[in-house]
Parts: C-alpha cells; structure tokens; sequence
C-alpha cells in the first residue's frame, strides 16, 4: 500500500513538471480554412470589432472581409483579441475599452509599426497588467512616450504579448496604446514577420499559447 | 602634531584600499571602450564579419536553433549566423544608388531614453551608464525579467534557458547594452547586447534585435 501511494505521487510529481515544461500542443482543426470568416468571432470578440472606427451592428461582416480591410488585419484581430481574452479571462477583467486601429503587413511602415492593434484600455489595465504572474515591465525605447509591459512566454523576455500604453493620454479614464504578440525565438536582427500571427512558424506557437483561431491554419 | 597627521592619512589610505579592493574585478566603466570600439567597427567602419568575430564570446547564443523549423532554403548565411548578424544590420541598397557613409556612431544609433526627461518609473530603478548613443546596464538595473529571466525557465526555449545560463554563470560580470539604429541604409530595431568577460577582455555573447 505504502509503496503504491509513493509509486503515485511520484508519477503524479513527474507528470506535473512535465506539464510544466511544455504545454501541449493543441491538435490541429480537422477541417482547416485559410481564412477568418466574421462568423468566426465570438461574443467579446464582434463587441470589440463594434468598436472599430466606422463599424456598426449593420456593415461589420461586410467591413471584416472587404478590402481594404485584408487577411493579415483579420489575423492579427482575431488572434490578438483571442489571446487577450484569455488573459482577460483569467484574471477576470476587461482590458480593452474600444478598438482603434489594426495593422497588419504594412511593407512600407517600420517594423514597430505593423502586426499592432490600436486600443483604448480599461483606466485600470495597466496597473492590473503590472500585477499579473510571469509578466514583466517592458522597455520600449521605439515607442516614445509609452510605456508597457510583456508576458514572457515560457520565460522568454522576447516571447508572447507585448502592452503599451500612452504615458499621457488625453483621457485617463480611456488610455490610449496598443498591443501585440511577439514570436520567433532565436538571437539575430528583427523582421516584422517576428510579430505575424499569421506566419505559418509564428502560428504553431501561437496555437500552443492560445489555442487555434477557430479552424483557421495559414496557408503554406 | 606631526603623529596625529600621520595617523590621519594612514587611516584614509586604509579606507581607500578598503574601497577598492571590495570593488567588482570589473568595473562597469572598463566595458565602454569595448562597446564603443566594437560598435564604431561594425556600424560607421563596417570592418568585414571575420575582423569582428573577435568581439565574439566563446560561450555565445547564436548558434542555438530556432525551435520552429523553418522552410527557407539554407543560405551560407543562414549556416553562418554570426556573419548574417553583421551583414544583416545593413540594408540593401538598390542598383546604382549612392551608398551613405556615416560620419560617427552618433549618425547610426542612439539612446532615447537618454534625451527624455527621467520618469517617475524610471527613478524607481538604478541608473544605467549611458551616452546618447547606448546605456551600459547591469541587469539589476533594468526592470527584473525584461531582458533576462525572473526565474529558472521550466521549458525547452533555447533562448529563455540560455539567457537564465547567463544570468547565473556570470552573475555580476554580465552587462546589457541598449540602443536603437537609425539613419540610411540600416535595418531598424532595437538592440539587446549581452555582453561577458572572457579572456581578459569583454566579448559579445548575444544579440536580440526587437521592435521594442
């Protein structure tokens, strides 16, 4: 009896730290579209993109899948929305106030610049970003006039979500800044790919983070 | 008169030596003209990748493998990770362009933070070194975790483990040099420099270019 019960907890030991170790790769969807149809989005998701400047209850689904509205802006919203409500999830609160704009791959603006969404936050996400287990402050000398902080992914100071708000917004009840998801794990200069959710390398990552987009895989 | 004056200086040499022998083996200000003279090379000289393999560390970051792999062709580039660091600073320049030659390092790269007025959250950490080119810090005086670590990583990324081996293997010894590029001709980012001493001299151990 004794023997057993150490036999369990000791598997019960290694199994915890395994799991520690390497969250699980979820498994892929059976039936992967390339694309994000509106319909896609969930309840807290559609009420963000509401929020959008120039959407409204009647034109949303047509905005989400017109130009000039692309496939790397709808990414980019449904998976950066997607993994900020898990954080809002699981420390049950809202971060985001309103939606202000989405960049997706814009070859012509610096890297800074693409693979962001623009928000309006919460008066008390920052303080409460601040607070949250394994995350960190964030330097953010390309970002003049913000500050942030980043979720440090699997302790990596380079990996995951990456909060940015207005050090002074013209309104503190609705700071201003903008978030986005940092990917690609290997020393070397930075490329805006680094920040695409829809990078086929990027989006395995993210999958492991925080789930698949739906039944979205990008294509090859 | 005379003895007591003696005794006086005995006492302030003692006290001296006691200061500089509780001194780290490597003051922060040795590392600058390393830092300097190995950015001025790469940056405003452009010396050729093998001259400035020797500021490389032994013990380096960039060989580890990226752990998502990766479908591009295996350029001699790519083999060589070192010498895609140093060409890949540079953008190409179009056919027939003129290729703009910067004067010094303070055309090519700099330091915001160091022509900002110091904020309330800056003040709450110990000031870095800095110039208006880089700032030299010791990670105790960045925010903990957001270059390094806050603690042992439980994974298998090959950067979150190498840094935190950094941390530990040279703790007191590991400086963080910050800046960002600028002008012509580069590629734009922010800098993470991990820097250790090794051999006597100070060598670069890691390289992180971010959007931050």
């Amino acid at each position: 009896m004794g023997k057993t019960a150490v036999v369990i907890c000791l598997t019960l030991v290694v199994t915890a730290k395994g799991c520690q170790q390497s969250p699980h790769p979820p498994s892929p969807p059976a039936n992967p579209v390339h694309d994000i149809a509106y319909s896609m989005l969930d309840s807290r998701q559609s009420e963000l993109f509401l929020t959008y400047p120039g959407v409204n209850s009647g034109n949303a689904g047509t905005v989400w899948q017109a130009p000039p509205f692309d496939l790397s802006q709808r990414v980019e919203f449904a998976g950066g929305t997607q993994a900020m409500e898990e954080v809002e999830k699981a420390a049950n609160w809202r971060a985001i106030e309103t939606i202000t704009k989405i960049h997706g791959s814009e070859p012509n603006q610096p890297s800074e610049q693409q693979f962001n969404i623009e928000v309006t936050w919460d008066k008390l996400a920052a303080s409460r970003f601040e607070s949250l287990p394994h995350w960190s402050t964030h330097i953010a000398l390309l970002h003049p006039g913000q500050y942030g902080y980043q979720q440090n992914q699997e302790g990596n100071p380079f990996l995951g979500m990456v909060v940015l708000f207005d050090e002074k917004p013209s309104n503190p009840d609705q700071p201003g800044g903008q978030f986005h998801i940092g990917f690609r794990s290997f020393f070397g200069h930075y490329e805006p790919e680094n920040g695409d959710i829809g990078n086929p390398d990027n989006y395995k990552l993210y999958a492991q983070w925080y789930g698949y987009i739906g039944n979205f895989v990008p294509a090859q | 008169m005379l003895r007591k004056h003696h005794l006086k200086y005995t006492l302030l040499a003692f006290l001296l030596c006691s200061v500089f022998f509780t001194l780290p083996v490597f003051a922060q200000t040795d590392i600058q003209p390393t830092v300097q003279a190995f950015l001025q090379a790469w940056y405003v000289d452009r010396k050729p990748p093998a001259e400035l393999k020797s500021y490389i560390a032994k013990d380096n970051g960039f060989n580890l493998q990226p752990p998502a792999s990766s479908n591009a062709p295996r350029t001699e580039a790519r083999t060589d990770p070192v010498q895609q660091l140093f060409e890949g600073a540079f953008t190409k320049v179009p056919i027939g362009a003129e290729v703009v030659r910067p004067k010094s390092l303070s055309d090519v790269i700099e330091y915001p933070l160091a022509k900002q007025p110091v904020t309330s959250r800056a003040q709450t950490q110990p000031t870095c070194a800095t110039s208006e080119q880089f700032a030299i810090c010791k990670p105790d005086q960045l925010p903990k975790g957001s270059v390094l670590p806050a603690a042992q990583p439980t994974g298998n990324d090959p950067v979150a483990n190498y840094l935190w081996h950094l941390s530990k293997t040279y703790k007191n010894n590991l400086y963080i040099v910050l800046y960002t590029t600028k002008g012509p001709g580069l590629l734009k980012e922010t800098a993470i420099l991990y820097w250790i001493p090794e051999g006597g001299s100070w060598k670069l151990a890691a390289f992180k270019g971010t959007n931050w």
